[in-house]
């Protein structure tokens, strides 16, 4: 692949587990490629991979033997639909959730390598605020957070925007609620998030768009597919597809 | 490479050779004191291309001895490198900490400075090369190790917030005494990248604590930029703020 020019790196972050973040993050890059842009999902879970079972990918080779053995990441990437490329990390490796510094500098500077093959990289990252999300957090362009109106996903997202604003210094975030039972919620959780961030730390969130309840998503985890694909026309594929749109206008 | 030979426990050749020593600073050269294997005081200098690789100045420190000593001797001096020679001096050092504070800056993880000073009265150079190959020893990757002053090496650890610097410290403080039963004061330096000092500053924070370490009780001070402005503990209030809404959709 020819090296052209500086993607945007957008990454896909809750705090909490189990919001959604690689349920969204893989109908977005599929959304995104459906729109002829040329996509790369890096799995940044990269002790408890799951974006290649989500996929119902074989995969052979992961990120570890980037990190490991210095594979060229191009070596492992998967196209999984026209434009829709992953890098995906391994399973049931705890040395690659606590990657040393020389380590983290060492994938950076491969995954920099080739990014400028892409229009869109995106960041599906590990739960909790661990040293990798932080990194992949301040490496990104774009800062997506995921919550859901639950109030220990309200919690943990307010703290990993806390300390990506305290310790990173980082302003700008954009906000995505989940599991909605309609936009009215979600405005309302984004109200009051919003009015949280803007009293305690001086920062303004983005809202980025809502996904609904939908027994599309789950049916389509079972499947291994994006709920985009397995029903395009479901409730949750109409939002994300919004998303989508906003994020490329 | 210039080569200068001693007349053996002449007290003006040593002084001679930290004349050499301080002019060398002005100039992109790398100094190698070559030591006899007992670890005495350098008993010549080679002064080398900052780029060689440790290995081609070892190589070229047994040269010399091969080339200027009689077959009886160079079985008794075997030349090897000099550690502490072999390590960066405190100009270079600074450079290497400026760097790294500029990569804290980018990469906004944290990084640590750690100044060992070997306590006692008869520490000489092959003691403190002792120590320095003691050190190594614990070293990882992208620690760099410095001579930063007579009986004082520096340690920067990037990447290593206080709790990890810490554990690096009392790890060394035991190693140290296992190794060559010394004991040492250690003053930490701890810099975050919402604030980071000059190279200078941060070198002068760890020079700080370690004279606290030195003349107070305690072998291990630190600095640290205030907890208070670092943490990102959700409170109370931000808590009963966030979890509003949720309240006012009940009394609805």
């Amino acid at each position: 692949m020819e090296n052209k020019q500086k993607p945007q790196i957008i990454s896909i972050s809750s705090g909490k587990g189990g919001v959604g973040k690689t349920s969204f993050t893989i109908n977005l890059a599929a959304a995104l490629s459906a729109k002829s842009r040329k996509v790369l999902l890096i799995d940044g879970d990269l002790g408890l991979a799951n974006v290649d079972v989500m996929l119902g990918l074989n995969v052979k080779h992961t990120l570890r033997e980037t990190v490991e053995e210095g594979r060229d990441p191009l070596e492992i990437l998967v196209e999984v639909m026209p434009g829709f490329f992953v890098l995906p990390a391994s399973s049931g490796v705890p040395e690659m959730a606590s990657l040393s510094y020389e380590e983290q500098a060492f994938l950076i500077d491969s995954l920099e390598q080739i990014i400028g093959n892409f229009d869109f990289v995106l960041v599906d990252t590990a739960a909790g605020v661990g040293e990798s999300v932080l990194w992949f957090n301040n490496w990104a362009d774009k800062n997506i957070t995921l919550l859901s109106p639950d109030p220990t996903a309200i919690t943990d997202a307010y703290a990993l925007i806390k300390i990506m604003k305290t310790r990173y210094n980082k302003e700008d975030f954009h906000l995505i609620i989940n599991n909605v039972k309609s936009k009215k919620e979600a405005q309302e959780v984004f109200d009051n998030m919003s009015t949280v961030l803007e009293n305690f730390l001086g920062v303004k969130p983005c809202y980025q768009g809502a996904i609904p309840q939908d027994s599309a998503v789950s049916m389509a985890v079972r499947q291994q597919k994006p709920f985009l694909i397995a029903q395009p026309k479901a409730r949750a594929s109409l939002a994300v597809t919004e998303i989508c749109n906003k994020i490329l206008s | 490479m210039v080569k200068v030979n001693q007349q053996p426990g002449a007290e003006d050749f040593r002084a001679f050779l930290q004349l050499i020593e301080q002019e060398a600073l002005r100039f992109s050269a790398e100094l190698l004191p070559v030591a006899g294997e007992t670890g005495l005081a350098p008993q010549a200098l080679l002064v080398l291309d900052p780029t060689l690789s440790a290995t081609r100045k070892g190589e070229l420190a047994k040269a010399l001895w091969a080339a200027s000593l009689p077959a009886t001797a160079q079985k008794q001096h075997l030349a090897l490198p000099d550690r502490i020679a072999a390590l960066s001096g405190a100009e270079r050092f600074t450079e290497c900490v400026h760097a790294e504070l500029a990569r804290v800056k980018k990469s906004r993880l944290p990084c640590s400075l750690l100044l060992v000073r070997i306590d006692g009265n008869g520490v000489d150079r092959a003691f403190l090369n002792k120590a320095a190959a003691a050190l190594e020893m614990a070293m990882e990757g992208e620690h760099h190790l410095a001579h930063f002053g007579h009986a004082t090496l520096a340690l920067l650890l990037p990447g290593q917030n206080r709790n990890r610097a810490l554990r690096q410290a009392g790890a060394i403080q035991q190693l140290l005494a296992a190794e060559i039963t010394a004991r040492v004061k250690i003053g930490l330096a701890v810099c975050l990248a919402r604030a980071v000092p000059a190279a200078e500053e941060f070198m002068e924070m760890a020079f700080t604590e370690l004279q606290k370490a030195e003349h107070e009780a305690g072998d291990i001070f630190y600095s640290f930029p205030s907890q208070d402005d670092d943490s990102c503990q959700v409170t109370a209030e931000e808590r009963a703020q966030l979890f509003s809404f949720l309240n006012r959709g009940h009394k609805e």
